[in-house]
């Protein structure tokens, strides 16, 4: 083989580029001639000595000012975007407009049902006290009473929380922020994801207030705690007191005081999601109910930034863990470790507040309250309030003035026609009678 | 390419320079390097390399993950590093460190550096310093493919990526260069030699 082509294939040879063949006989030629050995270990040094180069550094400022142009850069492609982006707010601005608008017209014309629902809750406190399921008030004032609460308070949680179908109870709805900051139990490995897909993606932290008058306190605790058990919820904490009370009858002054023994049960029960308005119902029909709460609470924009900024923090580690590879000095390494263990202490904070969202999203959260009272007793409390009169007898009053101004009205206008007929009847009557009256003069 | 390069280039391509800071940090010192061997001096290499990233982050919408990202990004660099160089050859830059012919002879300008000490006279002799100044003096194309194969390491495939021409053309050319390398270093090395002597 000629030198040249073994010249040729040198650079091959070395970045074992050549197959076999080609390397046997490239060797081959290199063992008998010394010129190309020569040529050989010249170019493999020179290669060496390239590889050997030391690598410099980035500049001190490199980074920086790097970061300056980006952001310039960034501003620039802004303006151009920004009109396009301007778009896009405007158009989000008109939805969110229509959107209020559509709202306050349903808000404001079930204001008109106001009345009627308030005829409803005066209606209502005919309920059995004894009897097991919850007698729904009718839907009608369900629905007028959720909307009024919507066009009073405006929340977006509201809307949230109806299109879930809060369920055919009527309820008032008030938000807890505080409920989220109070520490919960672990969860009860139910499946975060389920749930939060079962609510298309919203995340409302749901919690009642019930507070029910009730013929055995022991026999409805019980039952609580059944019902929540087999829901797969538990009951967070439950305290029954016997309370002592020195009673004294009005009737007889001078009779010495009597002792009644009161029982008041204290529950916080955790249930199912999904279970809720069930577990809710059933314990408000276990007696006479004094009065209740829904309260919901959207998380939704705090978990999913929550959620960023742990995915960005994890970014952040994995990188880090990258420069701790690459560090070489002892302080190098130290100050990754710092900064390592800073990002991985939010992270764990912030996964915590998650799995912490996860389980009151999961699981609402139900207070009860209740009291024990005598079957008598519980009849007696339905006679409504001195106000409740007052305000009845008031607004029957103004409705007697407008009905009799109305009659009035109505009596006036429909004589017209008589009064007509009369006046005309009048008029010649007294047209003749003057005629009379004159003939008599002559 | 990684699941996180991947994310990380998607929102680099909306515009997040966080994201596109992250993703280029271990890349950006070998462009640097890449553009110090091309350029032969850390001003330009600066420039360029900026120049280069800056252009990367321009264009990164276009970048449909075709090649890896990391050739796709050393493309870059050399391709501004050669428009660079080729743009001065028209307008007759004069280098800082190189020589003018004047009527008294050979005049060599030179940058001097603070370690310069008479000890180091002797290191600049050295090999390392040799291949650095030869290579400096390389034509644009060959000096190229020394720099992105025989310092930084790149494939025949790398490289044929990154200069966008055939890995034919690639072998030839990383063959040439070497040649030509040993040849200039043959010559300064018996220059250096009858200097000392």
């Amino acid at each position: 083989m000629k030198c040249e082509t073994i010249k040729n294939m040198m650079s091959s040879y070395i970045d074992k580029d050549l197959n076999n063949i080609e390397k046997a006989e490239f060797e081959k030629h290199l063992a008998e001639c010394e010129e190309c050995r020569a040529e050989y270990e010249s170019l493999t040094d020179i290669i060496a000595a390239c590889g050997n180069l030391e690598e410099i550094e980035l500049p001190q400022n490199f980074r920086t000012e790097l970061h300056q142009r980006l952001n310039e850069e960034k501003s620039k492609r802004n303006f151009f975007s920004g009109i396009m982006g301007s778009k896009r707010m405007k158009m989000a601005a008109g939805l969110v407009a229509a959107a209020l608008v559509i709202a306050i017209g349903i808000g404001g014309s079930s204001l008109l049902f106001d009345n009627s629902m308030k005829m409803a809750q005066e209606s209502a406190p005919d309920m059995g006290y004894g009897a097991a399921p919850a007698p729904a008030a009718p839907p009608v004032y369900y629905d007028s009473d959720l909307a009024v609460n919507k066009a009073k308070s405006r929340e977006f949680e509201m809307a949230a929380a109806e299109e879930r179908g809060m369920g055919e109870d009527s309820v008032g709805m008030q938000f807890n922020e505080s409920l989220m900051a109070k520490e919960m139990a672990p969860s009860q490995g139910l499946e975060g994801q389920a749930a939060e897909s079962a609510r298309s993606g919203r995340m409302v932290i749901r919690s009642g207030n019930i507070s029910v008058n009730v013929e055995n306190v022991d026999k409805a605790a019980a039952e609580i705690r059944q019902m929540t058990e087999s829901s797969g919820g538990y009951v967070e904490n439950s305290q029954i007191d016997n309370v002592t009370v020195p009673q004294f009858p009005v009737y007889d002054a001078g009779s010495e005081a009597r002792e009644t023994t009161q029982k008041y049960a204290n529950m916080t029960v955790r249930v199912p999601e999904n279970r809720f308005e069930d577990i809710f119902n059933n314990i408000k029909g276990m007696g006479k109910l004094v009065s209740e709460n829904i309260s919901g609470s959207d998380i939704t924009a705090e978990y999913r930034d929550t959620t960023a900024r742990v995915d960005n923090l994890k970014i952040q580690e994995q990188s880090l863990q990258q420069l701790m590879a690459k560090a070489k000095t002892v302080d190098e390494i130290l100050k990754i470790e710092s900064e390592l263990n800073r990002v991985r202490t939010d992270i764990d904070i912030y996964t915590g507040n998650l799995k912490r969202w996860d389980n009151l999203v999961q699981l609402s959260t139900i207070y009860v309250y209740m009291r024990e009272l005598k079957p008598e007793e519980l009849k007696s409390v339905d006679v409504p309030g001195t106000w409740e009169k007052a305000y009845q007898g008031f607004i029957k009053a103004v409705n007697n003035v407008v009905e009799g101004f109305q009659k009035t009205l109505i009596v006036l206008v429909a004589a017209i026609p008589y009064l007509f007929v009369a006046g005309v009847i009048a008029a010649i009557g007294f047209l003749a009678a003057r005629k009379i009256k004159l003939k008599k003069k002559q | 390419m990684s699941d996180l390069e991947k994310l990380l280039i998607k929102k680099s391509q909306s515009g997040d320079v966080e994201s596109f800071e992250l993703l280029i940090s271990s890349y950006d010192k070998r462009a640097y390097n890449i553009a110090y061997r091309i350029m032969g001096n850390e001003e330009d290499a600066k420039d360029m390399a900026q120049e280069a990233l800056l252009r990367v982050f321009k264009s990164l919408k276009d970048f449909k993950g075709q090649a890896a990202f990391s050739t796709w990004l050393y493309r870059i660099v050399t391709n501004v590093c050669l428009d660079e160089l080729r743009r001065r050859k028209n307008e007759k830059y004069v280098s800082m460190d190189s020589s003018i012919h004047t009527e008294d002879g050979e005049l060599h300008m030179e940058l001097c550096s603070d370690k310069e000490t008479p000890e180091s006279v002797y290191e600049r002799i050295e090999q390392r310093e040799l291949i650095r100044n030869a290579i400096r003096e390389m034509n644009e194309d060959y000096r190229t493919v020394i720099v992105l194969r025989d310092i930084q390491g790149f494939s025949y495939d790398e490289i044929s990526g990154m200069l966008d021409c055939s890995l034919g053309t690639v072998k030839s050319r990383i063959n040439r260069a070497r040649t030509m390398l040993r040849d200039k270093l043959k010559e300064s090395m018996e220059l250096s030699r009858e200097n000392i002597v």
